[in-house]
């Protein structure tokens, strides 16, 4: 047996651990409860939407699996890493032959499957009650229901998670406690958010020659974006509904292999840091 | 432990009175729609559920507008609305419905709400390259209530030209024609009956035409005065019998009106009044 099968075991073994203690404290089943009765929202959310219904629900559809997965992140996540330490669990799964490079690795792609659970079962969900609803509206309101473009959204939405849920597995590693990663990485999430709102507000004013295109201000802030990604060219909602032609290959390939590599930054950082820990 | 009682009840019942006064208050108070937050803020805010927001926003002021009580003067909310508009077609500029609601809504307040809901218009106008009814409800508010018949030929021309808006390039080329711009009327019109299958509209638009090729014998008249007499002339009638034996008849359907300068091939039928 070679020396990485032994790897993928270890880290799969963890990874089922933590599977399996999501299941445990029904971080899955809660969530779920909670989609489909959001979800079901959607059918009440369109009678508000004179025209544009298939637009709307769609986007109702994908915001709540956002949401939903945004409470998975910041608050199961956030917990499963800080409870083992405060519960102590980590000693034990330490003093296995177990790196804590694997520790981070391992639970990473625990809660990456859970998180896969959680959208599998989302998406099919959603799915059904877009078909649903484009059932009992008329095809002027409803056009089109893109089964391409609407995988293609809950790829860009499982990406988004997992930059995410890497990145609170670094500052797990970086800061103690879960109030405080809870609070950095939502810190995190806004800058992400608003980083494309200044570069805007900047570019305006590089077209209005207030400010130059080569001065520091506009360079620094493409660069800021390397370190908080701007999750919107992940967004492809807004195709699901819609005749806009779905974007190139290349692009979106650069889009999602961004993603990754941002994702493997995020985790080689997060080792790096759990194995210099003081973990007492 | 009847004491306790009677108080939790007494407390109940305290409660009880209050909100069916907060209630009772609430319902006699005019409905208000309040200011969306700055679109900064709110795309900072929202992140992914831009979209969401922004559906958000407009079912707000559809709901506000649909229970707004008669008589009520537009301006104590023209503004909030005209702000909940720009934030929803900023946020979501795909979202069809809010075109619909500020073309409903904002023009009918008076002029500078009209050019409110153009720049809400025009916005829908980038971001839906397949839909003609954004820059046709622009085109139409520079028609109807602006009276801007050049700007609305140039709107109307852009929503000719996506799926479904061919009908409009004639209302621009009338529209040019009308504002003063005879010679793009004339080879748009010229464009079209060649490309026209139906007989019957074929006739229109050769009697157009015949209207359009009169008014532009005028055109020439006001140009050869212009340049002998160093100023437009007053009126057209000091055109005869230097410059023109007559006046041409243009027929049933247009009229030549010499206003502030320009020469305008007028329709007939009366303009519409607007109505707010």
């Amino acid at each position: 047996m070679s020396k990485n099968f032994f790897l993928v075991r270890r880290i799969g073994a963890l990874a089922r651990l933590v599977l399996l203690d999501g299941l445990r404290r029904h971080a899955l089943l809660g969530l779920i409860v909670l989609a489909v009765a959001a979800q079901g929202g959607a059918l009440f959310f369109f009678d508000f939407i004179p025209r544009d219904i298939g637009r709307a629900s769609a986007d109702f559809i994908l915001s709540m699996a956002w949401l939903v997965g945004c409470i998975f992140l910041y608050f199961h996540a956030v917990q499963v890493m800080a409870l083992d330490e405060e519960r102590k669990v980590i000693y034990s799964l330490l003093a296995r032959p177990i790196s804590r490079a694997e520790y981070v690795l391992g639970v990473f792609a625990g809660l990456a499957l859970l998180l896969l659970l959680l959208n599998l079962i989302l998406a099919g969900l959603g799915y059904t009650t877009l078909l649903f609803i484009k059932s009992t509206v008329h095809a002027l309101y409803f056009e089109q229901l893109r089964l391409a473009s609407y995988l293609l959204s809950w790829l860009g939405l499982f990406a988004m998670e997992l930059m995410l849920l890497a990145v609170i597995l670094l500052f797990s590693g970086l800061v103690r406690g879960s109030f405080p990663v809870l609070l950095i990485s939502l810190a995190y999430y806004a800058t992400c958010s608003g980083l494309p709102v200044v570069r805007d507000a900047v570019q305006q004013s590089v077209v209005r020659g207030e400010v130059l295109a080569s001065s520091l201000l506009p360079v620094l802030l493409r660069w800021l974006t390397a370190i908080f990604p701007d999750f919107a060219r992940l967004d492809y909602k807004n195709m699901i509904a819609s005749s806009t032609p779905l974007p190139g290959g290349v692009d979106v390939a650069v889009n999602f292999a961004l993603a990754l590599a941002y994702v493997v930054i995020s985790l080689w950082f997060a080792s790096l840091v759990y194995q210099r820990r003081d973990l007492q | 432990m009847i004491g306790k009682s009677c108080l939790f009840a007494g407390l109940l019942f305290l409660y009880g009175i209050l909100f069916a006064w907060q209630e009772n208050i609430q319902g006699t108070t005019l409905s208000r729609l309040s200011y969306p937050l700055p679109l900064a803020a709110q795309r900072v805010a929202l992140g992914y559920l831009q979209q969401l927001g922004a559906e958000m926003l407009f079912v707000k002021a559809s709901v506000f507008n649909g229970g707004l009580e008669s008589g009520r003067d537009p301006l104590d909310y023209a503004d909030p609305l005209a702000q909940h508009f720009s934030a929803s077609a900023a946020l979501h500029p795909q979202f069809v419905d809010t075109y619909f609601l500020c073309q409903a809504t904002l023009p009918y307040i008076n002029d500078e709400y009209v050019r409110k809901a153009n720049e809400v218009l025009a916005i829908g106008t980038k971001a839906r390259p397949d839909d003609f009814i954004p820059p046709f409800f622009h085109g139409f508010n520079h028609m109807y209530f602006l009276n801007e018949p050049l700007e609305a030929a140039r709107i109307f021309r852009v929503a000719a030209a996506r799926p479904n808006g061919e009908p409009l390039a004639h209302l621009a080329n009338i529209l040019a024609a009308e504002g003063g711009d005879v010679l793009a009327a004339l080879l748009g019109l010229k464009v079209m009956r060649a490309a026209e299958k139906s007989e019957e509209m074929q006739r229109r638009y050769d009697t157009e035409i015949a209207a359009l090729e009169k008014a532009v014998r005028v055109l020439e008249a006001i140009t050869l005065y212009k340049k002998e007499n160093g100023v437009p002339p007053d009126q057209l009638p000091d055109l005869v019998p230097r410059y023109l034996e007559s006046l041409p008849d243009l027929g049933s359907i247009f009229t030549l009106e010499w206003q502030a300068s320009h020469l305008a091939v007028v329709r007939k039928v009366a303009r519409p009044t607007v109505k707010r």
